[in-house]
């Protein structure tokens, strides 16, 4: 067979490993921060850095700017070299390099500004939206143009789970994204309310899911098996537990939304999807710690496979408390709590974190052609990050089951033992400070990596890899082997079978209870005969089904798309479809303009990353909060703001609990009126104005996405937002003598507060109707 | 093109090796069955509780199971009389519990002698809402959504309610200077009648 010499693109993995290394020092930095303005709040410097816009700063750096950068070193490295062919276009690598690090640099200068979305690990606004799409088509374009100028046939299971990334993260990216501008940095998601909640956690949960497990297990397993010099456990095991994992996964959204306004039916599939999910991640951890048998006692010495073996044990931990939090009773415990923090923590600390580290450590030496500069720095990283995550993780157990039982604890008479809600943040500080602890011995064990890669690389010079491989690309290869067509394989036998039994179960959605039972029965009964059917006609001297839809990376991307899609649509457009119906009958009221207005300055500074607006159905929780919240309270917010973290009191019906006054003070200096509190001040506020025209664009905005506003109402929006604005303005004045600029977004965000969770009364919203007075929302 | 079905070698832990790709070999182990087990097991719950709650609607939904909470959970003892807080104002253990109360949840707005802040002066003879022990019991109790009054009595219980009730009995007319009055001149005897606020 001829040959010819090939030398891959090395060069772009050295300087993603370089951009991931500068971004996790800042990316966790940032964390060690906002660990430290929860422990200690006079660290928070508003307006710029504070909590509330440097949390989303945190998790976009370590998601995108650190496990990015890192998973695009792993996927171009291996990938290469598992399909013996050079990258397609050393410009598309550049383009891809370069326009990832502008998207990061955007995001590290928009989010202190306050320019969010507001959608957690989505907030970047649209214009870098759309830079984000544009850049992940150009690595799709790069990834599958190298896949089809392969010489090796058969795709590797590292392979498969990059085209998974590929393909989930533009859907979920796009779908999650679509949002009408307002200006050139600012926008409303096109969903609202519960819509709005479960395209966003259908978003954030796959974000984990195809960003952070699936490429990190495709890199798992090339680095190991290569790390450890093993053979890989089971191929049988890669092809269940891939298209378990990415068929399942994208149903389990909805169990961040567990107790909340969405549909119970959407709830029940988030929770048993979830429950599901269980033994498929598990199966990425067996073939992980299985392949290191015969290798274990190299353990002791070598720091790449430590770093391997206690991420992937990491991951195990962390998918079996997934699937934990996900049973409705556990939720309603932690739900809102630190406990999820510890929980996301694990993962990414543990598993993305080592899984970076081992990565780095067994490449850097090889791309500058030298050893590792020292073992012992090595393994001293990773006893003091090993360290540092337990001290993390057992302290966010400890503060998130504390406050979860403290929320819930009664009186015998049916008080609550603890009524003021700071009591239950208050008990917690000791854990925040060992939080912070833990969080900064990780820290510091990442400084030593950096430093020992830097050390190593200026001890080698850089090298890229010059292999012999076959001369022939498969295109032309492809003319002189049989082929089989493409429709045999993606109606081959168990593309079928699955078909048929899924097409069977999806009509539980539509039968009755006679019916149900008799075709799961049905459903099970085929499940088993078609799996004995297809064990029997295996023929041993044929490949199988599986085996040439490896050689067909095409097929194989339709069949991935396929399996992909099918949760996201079954969940989302019955929603969508239920959603425009709810706006017909809706006896909600929109938000005024300066509500509008002081909405966009509660998003701006991040207030949903410690204050939910979602009174769940317990005893306890409509004690504390007021009446349960349904999907009607917030069918006009767009984007939604449930939030997911309880570090102060859920809002959602503040309205009218108490005065302008106190808003106020409470603003000005939260300690003030709530002794001890360790809310950021948001004084700047009233330094801050707002121009009443600028409101107009608003409500059309939103008069656009289907929000009942009357032209009438759109064109008198400044004038009406101003009216109110004074009358706020004014109503403090005469009450405390307190002089407060109408045109500030301390009066706009007042006007807010004092609207959640009621309908508009008439001295609050002059442009409203007055059958409206003050009673309750539904 | 590989053989799929000729072993590549036999490694002596992992059984017969069947692939190679850049030097990583793969071998085809059986599924674990503990794991199959587990995979099983956790399937034929999603089903299971498919059916519990939406086929056979067995198991209440969320809201069910809420509203059935919420009636067991109705207690005794939310009444309350003149006689009942009047007596409560004599009994120091009431009132030392209702003062502990008052400094946690209400100085806030009604400041540390009820001499008002945010909220109105407690201290003085008028009254916005009525001086009754029962009108105060009921402000405390339900609260004023329009003026800013949490309600109390859903977070503290109606024993504490009380309580707290019967400390802010004792600053009546304790007529502490602070926040200018407010409200109807109120008087034990006469109820309220019109004033100069």
């Amino acid at each position: 067979m001829e040959t010819e010499r090939i030398t891959y693109n090395d060069r772009i993995s050295r300087w993603f490993i370089g951009a991931s290394v500068t971004w996790g020092i800042v990316g966790m930095l940032v964390g060690v921060i906002v660990a430290l303005q929860l422990a200690f709040w006079q660290s928070n410097l508003p307006p710029y850095l504070s909590f509330g816009r440097l949390r989303p700063l945190h998790t976009n750096a370590v998601i995108f700017a650190f496990v990015g950068n890192m998973l695009f070193a792993g996927v171009y490295y291996s990938t290469q070299r598992l399909l013996k062919a050079r990258l397609a276009s050393d410009k598309l690598s550049w383009i891809h390099f370069w326009g990832w690090q502008s998207i990061i640099v955007s995001a590290a200068i928009t989010l202190p500004l306050g320019i969010t979305q507001s959608k957690e690990y989505a907030e970047l606004e649209w214009p870098i939206d759309i830079a984000i799409a544009l850049v992940w088509v150009v690595f799709a374009v790069n990834f599958f143009w190298t896949l089809a100028r392969r010489r090796e046939k058969q795709l590797y299971v590292a392979i498969w789970f990059y085209i998974a990334t590929l393909i989930a993260i533009a859907v979920l990216h796009i779908v999650n994204a679509l949002a009408i501008p307002v200006g050139p940095l600012q926008s409303y998601s096109v969903f609202g309310g519960v819509q709005d909640a479960l395209v966003q956690w259908w978003y954030g949960h796959n974000a984990v899911a195809f960003f952070l497990t699936t490429p990190i297990l495709g890199i798992m397993y090339y680095f190991l098996p290569k790390a450890a010099d093993r053979p890989v456990f089971s191929y049988r095991l890669s092809i269940i537990h891939f298209w378990a994992l990415v068929f399942l996964y994208i149903w389990a959204g909805p169990h961040h939304l567990l107790y909340t306004a969405l549909p119970d039916w959407a709830q029940t599939l988030g929770m048993v999807f979830s429950v599901m999910l269980w033994a498929p991640s598990w199966g990425g951890m067996i073939n992980g710690l299985f392949t290191l048998r015969g290798a274990w006692d190299r353990l002791r010495t070598d720091p790449v496979l430590k770093f391997f073996a206690a991420a992937i044990t990491f991951y195990g931990m962390a998918t079996f408390e997934g699937p934990l939090l996900s049973i409705k009773s556990v939720s309603g415990l932690a739900h809102y709590t630190d406990w999820i923090i510890g929980h996301v923590h694990a993962g990414a600390l543990g598993w993305n974190g080592f899984m970076a580290a081992g990565m780095f450590y067994w490449m850097v030496p090889r791309l500058f052609g030298t050893k590792l500069h020292s073992q012992k720095s090595a393994n001293t990283h990773f006893y003091l990050a090993t360290f540092g995550i337990l001290l993390y993780v057992v302290s966010m157990w400890v503060a998130g089951v504390t406050q979860g039982l403290m929320w819930r604890a009664q009186t015998e008479d049916g008080g609550l033992m603890y009524p003021n809600f700071l009591e239950t943040v208050l008990a917690l500080k000791p854990m925040y400070w060992t939080r912070l602890v833990g969080g900064t011995l990780y820290f510091v064990g990442f400084v030593m990596m950096a430093w020992n890669l830097y050390k190593t690389a200026r001890s080698g010079a850089p090298v890229d890899e010059e292999v012999e491989v076959p001369a022939a690309t498969l295109q032309d290869a492809a003319s002189s082997q049989p082929h089989t067509p493409w429709h045999k394989l993606v109606f081959g036998a168990p593309v079928v079978l699955t078909l048929v039994v899924g097409g069977m179960l999806s009509t539980l959605a539509f039968v009755n209870e006679m019916a149900s039972t008799f075709i799961v029965v049905m459903a099970f009964g085929v499940a088993l005969l078609g799996s004995i059917a297809l064990q029997l006609t295996r023929k041993s001297d044929r490949p199988t089904w599986h085996a040439l839809l490896e050689g067909r990376a095409l097929v194989f991307t339709v069949l991935t798309v396929g399996a992909v899609l099918i949760g996201g649509v079954a969940e989302i457009v019955p929603m969508v479809v239920t959603g425009s119906r709810d706006l017909k009958v809706t006896k909600n009221k929109p938000y005024s303009p300066l509500e509008l207005q002081g909405r966009d300055v509660y998003v701006a500074e991040g207030c949903y990353t410690c204050h939910s607006q979602m009174i769940r159905p317990f005893v306890w929780e409509t004690a504390r909060y007021g009446k349960v919240s349904s999907a009607d309270d917030s069918i006009f917010d767009h984007p939604f703001q449930w939030g997911s973290k309880r570090t102060g009191p859920d809002l959602a019906r503040e309205g009218g609990l108490r005065s302008d006054l106190w808003h106020y003070r409470h603003l000005v200096d939260p300690r003030e009126v709530s002794a001890g509190s360790i809310m950021p001040d948001y004084a700047h506020l009233e330094r801050h104005t707002f121009k009443f025209s600028g409101i107009e664009a608003k409500v059309r905005v939103m008069r656009s996405l289907g929000v009942p506003y009357s032209v009438k109402q759109v064109q008198q929006a400044p004038r009406d937002a101003e009216a109110q604005a004074i009358l706020i303005a004014t109503g403090l004045k005469k009450e405390a003598n307190v002089e407060v600029p109408a045109d500030s977004k301390m009066v706009a965000v007042i006007a807010y507060l004092q609207r959640l969770g009621r309908l508009p009364t008439p001295q609050s919203d002059p442009g409203a109707t007055n059958e409206n007075t003050v009673k309750e929302v539904n | 093109m590989t053989d799929h079905n000729a072993p590549l070698r036999k490694d002596e832990i992992q059984g017969d090796v069947i692939h190679e790709y850049d030097g990583i070999e793969e071998a085809d182990n059986d599924l674990p069955q503990w794991w199959l087990g587990l995979f099983y097991a956790c399937t034929l719950f999603a089903v299971g509780y498919w059916f519990y709650y939406h086929v056979y609607n067995v198991g209440p939904l969320t809201m069910e199971a809420y509203a059935k909470e919420l009636a067991d959970s109705v207690g005794e003892g939310g009444e309350v009389s003149e006689e009942l807080l009047l007596a409560l104002m004599e009994d120091p253990d009431a009132i030392a519990e209702g003062s502990a109360l008052f400094v946690a949840n209400c100085v806030v707005c009604h400041n540390a002698k009820g001499e008002g802040n945010i909220g109105p002066n407690l201290t003085d003879p008028y009254w916005i809402h009525g001086g009754s022990p029962v009108d105060i019991h009921r402000v405390i109790d339900q609260g004023v959504l329009s003026a800013g009054m949490p309600a109390w009595g859903s977070l503290l219980g109606p024993e504490k309610a009380r309580q707290v009730t019967a400390y802010a009995l004792t600053l009546r007319g304790t007529n502490i200077p602070g926040k200018q009055p407010q409200g109807e001149l109120w008087s034990p005897d006469n109820g309220a009648e019109p004033g100069t606020p």
